[in-house]
């Protein structure tokens, strides 16, 4: 903590901190008032349609447009080849930080050959969607098939087709983490054991699919994009520069945003030739891609297979863990985050919370004929969090230990800090002893066994898991994005100015889904000036409106812009007393700011009301001296100085019944204690985790990307692809330890993607304690009842 | 997706939508509730040059109930009979099959003649109405006709009506007091399609025996024999494995998990039926 000062403003009168207040768009959406992308409807708008590739791998010979472009309605046909010819040139998704990646050129639709089914081939336009998809049908492609690569597991294999031939092989990335002494830690251990594991692709599916209305207008030279995305800043960047359009020119506005998940942080082509398409009509494109092409062109996610082997003392302690992950991503390394993030973050996180030197983990990233995967909420964690607990669990069953107790043992002492997670990346302000002890207490653990083991009596088997972890969020500029070569920022920045009124507009380069960013936002203006809620605007999601900023993704968003939202705020609350010490002739530093007045500090005497402050300000400057200027506004930025990210914790428990007739799991309860630093809204914090936490249940129960030998989708519609909702889940009891960051003086730590990261694994662990009695073990996600049954021999 | 072009009418005449259904003029097809074709015209599955909405013919959402059976218009959502409007004629069997169809949304609009036509393998309706016994009420250009259940599916998405016909409703027979009856699906999620639909109905009075097994690749499966056996036995020695072996002396290959799946649906709805 920087300052005691600091944290009495958090827990004083004044503060607007660690209040559940309801998010402030709430109740426009409820009542059907959101303004979605699609909501959005220019004058002169046309509709975009794509013919996508129905091949997972095939050389385009001829393309045929004739036919569709005198359907009617139609405006315009364009070819991947006619688009390449109207842009700068095409993405390469590799980032430096990534030493020895390699990706092959992408353009934004398939030039002359396509790489994935449903990679988008040539585009449509017509006065309606109905018509584009009408002349679709009439598109005629001479197609030359091509052998695609399907399995990871034999990509790099000598028979096996290379996707791009210039790349020499498919191999997209490699690297090895080996920390201490691994091999002589295996070679002298009392106990080794080995698992394999294997994650099944999946997506994000989001309720409101990818959108977008780009507007060209040819006087003004300016281009307006209204998308669903999560970074403004980033879509104007690789925009403009695909395009050839001056960055300054390109202005992108997100309204409401139905759900992104880390899906609308990347760079989709249909979108750019969308986008393009405006441009070349000088008229409005909309595109708005419908459930069956989300399925096929949105990023999937987390398929990855890992063998692990753990070495433990007799005495219960951790002593060394290797694990050799080998991830399939897709055609291409997404531009511009690339494809790698998600190995590399396995191998960040894994076994995280336990304090042993011995690591040695290494990932395989191969290309596929797929859709391109890339980040989606709570990046590896998943992946990292499931494999990591498993083992544990393991060494305590192979001991004869409890899990609570082996893990008591083995995590990192609350006074360790700061210090390094096995993988060796800095972590800092972690609290997994508290999380651990909580979390007991939460859930009755004992309780829990007891009726566990009457219940087996019964033959019901019910399972506890217990799952910590670590989560990165927030990054900083090392080694991230920026540094690699991207136009991502990792700063944010806030613009607060008072207005003549006494109101403030506070402007934020973070965004708001649904979860309540803006809520968030005005808590900590308001607490830092000292002003009620009501009297505060917050402004997100308008490159022309904003300062400049990364936008939310990575849990960022109220761990990094939250503080520049409060630096901001702290500045123009200087600023006003300045001003008010001028106009009342007292000293600054005896005023304050309480209730939306300038008082006397201590006694809260009003002095004046902002509102005078504000009028006087902008309307009756006379009446300060010709020395003094008010700007009445302040602009701060904010970027992580001294950590790669601001690493959290938490732990999960799950209690679940496993059918071993049918191999169903339902899933009886969930618990969380997460340590998010500290808490600005403790209500929209535990609807982060839970929402995260479905997010993770649906990965790790139902949802999964089916592919057959030829690469071909086989589920991509949402009656063949399952997803969680309510019925199916538990209740989720979420609690928490605050242990604010370092790095900053508000403390706030990321909580948006923890719950996603830690709910696989914390299942799957409850899974194989119910199945303990069989001497079976789950270690395939999702756990389908074909999975159990077989696991249990049944079939 | 949008849906391709198509034509649509709609009328409160039972005539004039069997004329139109006949028209020469590319092919029609009847909208109900729209529940499945809605879908599968927007993806483009489907593709009718005509539809025809029938939900103004009062006909067919009549419901009338006769000393040994209860008349049900094809019009009657899944969601009248969860409700338990209708009057309970099957020992509340009926209601709990409306119930666990799809979801609430589908079930509002959704309806029992459409599914029954529909005919989708891993549909509630063909199964729980196979296991009845029930008699389907069809209207043509020459009147109205009764087909037994048993033979009013053809396959998956297949049935027995002509052109020119469409259902009006379904006799639903009454059970007696002293009947039985069990009904269980296996889904991965609540809503979603079934992995297997197990359906008993056993009443002494009327000596009806019937296990209907779903959710195959076909349309429902009768095991007669085992329906027999069952009933004879008070439904005491039909476990897991008598299931499995019911399912074999089907004749009907399944993979080893599907097998699982039916033999489990077949036991429990059996199991519900005697209160175990």
């Amino acid at each position: 903590m920087s300052d005691s000062g600091a944290s009495s403003v958090f827990e004083g009168p004044n503060s607007h901190i660690g209040r559940s207040l309801s998010r402030a768009s709430a109740r426009r959406t409820v009542a059907g008032r959101g303004r979605y992308t699609d909501d959005i409807t220019l004058p002169r708008t046309v509709h975009a349609a794509f013919v996508r590739s129905p091949y997972a791998h095939a050389r385009i010979l001829k393309i045929d447009t004739a036919d569709a472009e005198a359907m009617p309605g139609v405006v315009l046909v364009m070819t991947g080849a006619e688009l390449a010819e109207r842009s700068t040139g095409p993405w390469i998704g590799t980032l430096s930080c990534f030493e020895g990646m390699k990706s092959a050129p992408q353009y934004a639709m398939a030039v002359d050959r396509a790489c994935w089914q449903g990679e988008p081939v040539v585009m449509v336009v017509a006065e309606r969607r109905a018509l584009a998809e009408d002349a679709c049908e009439q598109i005629v492609i001479d197609w030359e098939v091509i052998s695609p690569t399907a399995e990871a597991e034999t990509a790099l294999d000598a028979g096996t087709p290379v996707l791009h031939p210039d790349l020499g092989d498919n191999l997209a990335f490699t690297k090895t983490i080996d920390r201490g002494t691994v091999d002589d830690a295996f070679a002298s251990a009392d106990i080794v054991l080995e698992e394999s594991f294997s994650f099944g692709r999946h997506t994000a599916v989001s309720l409101e699919p990818r959108a977008l209305l780009a507007d060209y207008d040819p006087g003004t030279e300016r281009l307006t994009i209204h998308t669903s995305n999560q970074v403004p800043h980033m879509i104007q960047a690789v925009f403009a520069r695909t395009l050839g359009v001056p960055e300054h020119n390109v202005r992108v506005i997100a309204p409401d945003v139905g759900g992104s998940f880390g899906l609308k942080i990347h760079t989709f082509g249909d979108e750019v030739a969308a986008t393009a398409a405006s441009i070349e009509l000088g008229r409005p494109v909309k595109f708005i891609a419908d459930r069956l092409e989300s399925f096929v062109s949105d990023i999937h996610a987390r398929e990855h297979q890992i063998s692990a082997r753990i070495a433990v003392s007799k005495a219960g302690d951790i002593q060394a863990l290797e694990i050799d992950d080998l991830a399939g991503v897709g055609a291409y390394s997404a531009y511009p985050r690339t494809s790698v993030f998600e190995a590399n973050q396995v191998l960040n996180i894994t076994a995280g919370p336990y304090k042993f030197e011995n690591y040695r983990a290494k990932t395989t990233v191969v290309y596929l004929n797929k859709v391109p995967t890339s980040q989606y909420r709570s990046v590896g964690h998943p992946i990292g969090i499931s494999v990591g607990e498993h083992m544990v669990d393991r060494a305590a069953e192979t001991l004869g230990m409890d899990p609570v107790e082996f893990r008591r043992r083995n995590v990192m002492p609350d006074d360790a800090y700061p210090g390094v997670a096995p993988s060796g990346v800095p972590v800092n302000d972690l609290s997994h002893e508290a999380c651990l002890e909580k979390l007991i207490g939460l859930m009755d653990y004992e309780g829990l066994l007891r009726e566990q083991a009457a219940l087996r009596k019964q033959g019901v088997y019910r399972g506890i898991g217990i799952a910590g972890f670590i989560k990165g969020t927030a990054p900083g500029p090392q080694g991230y994005y920026g540094s690699g070569g991207a136009p991502i920022a990792s700063q944010d920045a806030c613009t607060v100015k008072l207005e003549p009124s006494g109101g403030v507009i506070c402007t934020v380069g973070v965004t708001d889904q649904g979860q309540g960013v803006d809520t968030v936002m005005g808590q900590i203006a308001a607490t830092a000036l000292g002003i009620p809620l009501d009297q505060i605007r917050v402004i997100e999601g308008d490159t022309d409106a904003v300062p400049y900023g990364g936008g939310t993704y990575a849990s960022r968003a109220t761990a990094i812009g939250g503080e520049a939202v409060y630096q901001a705020s702290c500045d123009l609350r200087r600023e006003i007393l300045t001003m008010a010490g001028i106009l009342l002739q007292s000293d600054a530093e005896t005023l304050d700011i309480v209730g939306g007045n300038v008082v006397t500090a201590g006694s809260g005497e009003i002095r004046v009301p902002l509102s005078e402050i504000g009028r006087i300000g902008h309307f009756q400057l006379g009446e300060l001296p010709n020395d003094y200027q008010p700007t009445l506004s302040a602009t701060r930025r904010f970027r992580l100085t001294e950590l790669p990210y601001i690493f959290t914790n938490g732990i999960h428990g799950a209690y679940v019944e496993v059918d071993t007739d049918t191999g169903f799991l339902r899933l009886l309860k969930h618990w969380v204690v997460e340590d998010c630093g500290r808490l600005i809204n403790p209500n929209l914090a535990d609807e982060q985790v839970r929402g995260g936490c479905v997010q993770g249940l649906g990965g790790a129960l139902y949802e999964h990307c089916l592919y057959d030998e030829n690469a071909q989708l086989l589920n991509g519609s949402m009656a063949d692809y399952l997803t969680p909702m309510a019925a199916e889940m538990p209740d989720i009891e979420v609690a928490h330890v605050e242990t604010p960051t370092s790095e900053s003086e508000l403390g706030a730590k990321g909580a948006g993607e923890s719950g996603t990261g830690a709910a696989p694994g914390v299942v799957m662990c409850a899974v194989n304690n119910a199945l303990r009695p069989f001497g079976a073990a789950v270690t395939a996600q999702p756990m389908t009842p074909e999975v159990v049954l077989r696991t249990l021999g049944k079939i | 997706m949008k849906a391709a072009k198509f034509d649509y009418t709609k009328t409160n005449d039972v005539a004039e939508a069997l004329s139109v259904l006949t028209a020469e003029d590319g092919d029609s097809k009847v909208l109900a509730g729209s529940q499945s074709l809605g879908p599968m015209m927007n993806l483009r599955l489907a593709r009718p040059d005509r539809l025809i909405d029938i939900r103004a013919l009062d006909a067919l959402k009549a419901v009338t109930q006769a000393p040994d059976h209860l008349f049900v218009g094809a019009l009657v959502t899944h969601a009248a009979i969860e409700d338990g409007i209708l009057p309970d004629v099957t020992r509340g069997m009926i209601q709990h099959v409306a119930a666990g169809i799809a979801y609430r949304a589908v079930r509002n609009r959704g309806t029992i003649g459409g599914s029954l036509v529909h005919a989708d393998p891993a549909g509630d309706w063909p199964a729980a109405l196979r296991a009845l016994g029930a008699q389907i009420v069809i209207d043509g250009p020459a009147g109205t006709r009764e087909a037994a259940i048993d033979t009013f599916q053809l396959g998956a998405f297949t049935v027995a009506l002509e052109e020119d016909e469409i259902v009006r409703g379904v006799r639903v027979p009454a059970l007696s007091g002293s009947a039985r009856w069990g009904y269980h699906k296996i889904c991965r999620k609540p809503g979603e399609f079934a992995e297997s639909i197990g359906a008993y109905v056993c009443d002494p009075e009327s000596g009806i025996a019937r296990l209907v097994l779903a959710a195959t690749e076909d349309a429902p499966l009768q095991l007669d024999t085992a329906a027999a056996a069952i009933a004879q036995n008070d439904g005491a020695k039909f476990d897991l494995d008598a299931a499995r072996m019911a399912l074999t002396e089907t004749g009907e290959t399944f993979d080893p998990f599907k097998l699982r799946m039916h033999a489990v649906a077949l036991h429990r709805a059996v199991a519900q039926a005697y209160g175990a």
